[in-house]
């Protein structure tokens, strides 16, 4: 075999194994990207269980207060909430209430904005938010 | 032994390049199906857990609930049972004065689905906790591998019918 097929040779397997390389990486890429929607949809439907335990509460508006005491700050871990989702991924999540204010209709009501995050090393980070609303009841 | 490397080196250059493409094409064509099998899935799995929340808004009364198997009665007394059959997810409705039955198949994909009643902070408003888990067959994927794609939705529900009573 002559220097040049030599050099022919081993620049061509170079290209390849370039190529090799780069749709290896594109592979990572993908797996990572439907880790990531898989993470998403965690929080999604988080932030909806959250939704769903706010207006659970509702028949107990009187109250607001006192049950969403421990519930508002993501520095403090004795006062936010914390999920472990099906992934082994660990969500946080506050709740904050507003001060009454009058809501359409007539009726009176206190909003609740839930907030999802994930951590990031020693800081948490915010990835979500959504607001849900609690109508006083009648009296 | 005189050794002819012009004559060998070639072809072993050419069946090391060939075996490049091929493996490239097969890694191509599993992560392109990879890919589309776990969106599949994802959107499985949460759009279960969507025709879940407009079914439980109906809950009036739950009559039975097992880990894989809810039965509840609507307010004008239907009774629902929805359990996983196979891969699919079932939904008996009996029409209580007629025992007519209406049954709704939903083409799922599921691996799991899983219902937990509990009470907020152990005694308050009932809630309903739903598992979904949905998972390829190896008839959808590319090549042998063993590992199915699989995807997981959960949330909880808040039964106001059965609360507000």
């Amino acid at each position: 075999m002559s220097m040049g097929q030599a050099l022919l040779a081993i620049g061509a397997i170079t290209l390849f194994m370039y190529t090799a390389v780069n749709v290896n990486r594109t592979y990572v890429a993908a797996s990572a990207e439907s880790v990531a929607q898989q993470r998403n949809l965690d929080m999604i439907n988080y932030a909806q269980s959250l939704s769903e335990f706010v207006y659970a509460q509702g028949q107990r508006y009187d109250n607001l207060d006192v049950i969403f005491a421990n519930s508002g700050d993501i520095n403090d871990p004795t006062k936010h909430h914390t999920y472990v989702t099906s992934i082994r991924d660990t969500l946080f999540a506050t709740i904050q209430l507003s001060a009454e204010q009058n809501m359409i209709h007539g009726a009176k009501g206190r909003s609740a904005t839930i907030r999802i995050y994930t951590s990031a090393g020693t800081t948490k980070q915010q990835r979500m938010e959504t607001i849900a609303v609690i109508v006083k009841p009648e009296d | 032994m005189n050794v002819q490397l012009d004559l060998i080196l070639p072809p072993i250059v050419i069946g090391s390049l060939l075996l490049l493409i091929l493996g490239l094409n097969q890694m191509m064509m599993e992560s392109q199906t990879g890919n589309r099998l776990n969106m599949e899935m994802q959107t499985f799995a949460n759009t279960t857990l969507l025709v879940l929340q407009e079914e439980l808004r109906d809950v009036h009364d739950v009559l039975g609930i097992t880990d894989s198997t809810l039965v509840y009665n609507t307010p004008n007394l239907d009774t629902v049972r929805i359990a996983r059959v196979g891969r699919e997810m079932h939904m008996i409705r009996s029409n209580i004065s007629t025992s007519l039955q209406d049954t709704t198949r939903y083409a799922s994909r599921l691996a799991d689905l899983r219902f937990t009643l509990f009470l907020l902070d152990g005694v308050g408003p009932a809630m309903l906790r739903v598992r979904v888990e949905t998972e390829s067959t190896p008839e959808q994927e590319v090549g042998v591998r063993t590992a199915r794609y699989r995807s997981f939705a959960e949330r909880d529900f808040y039964l106001r019918n059965l609360d507000l009573d």
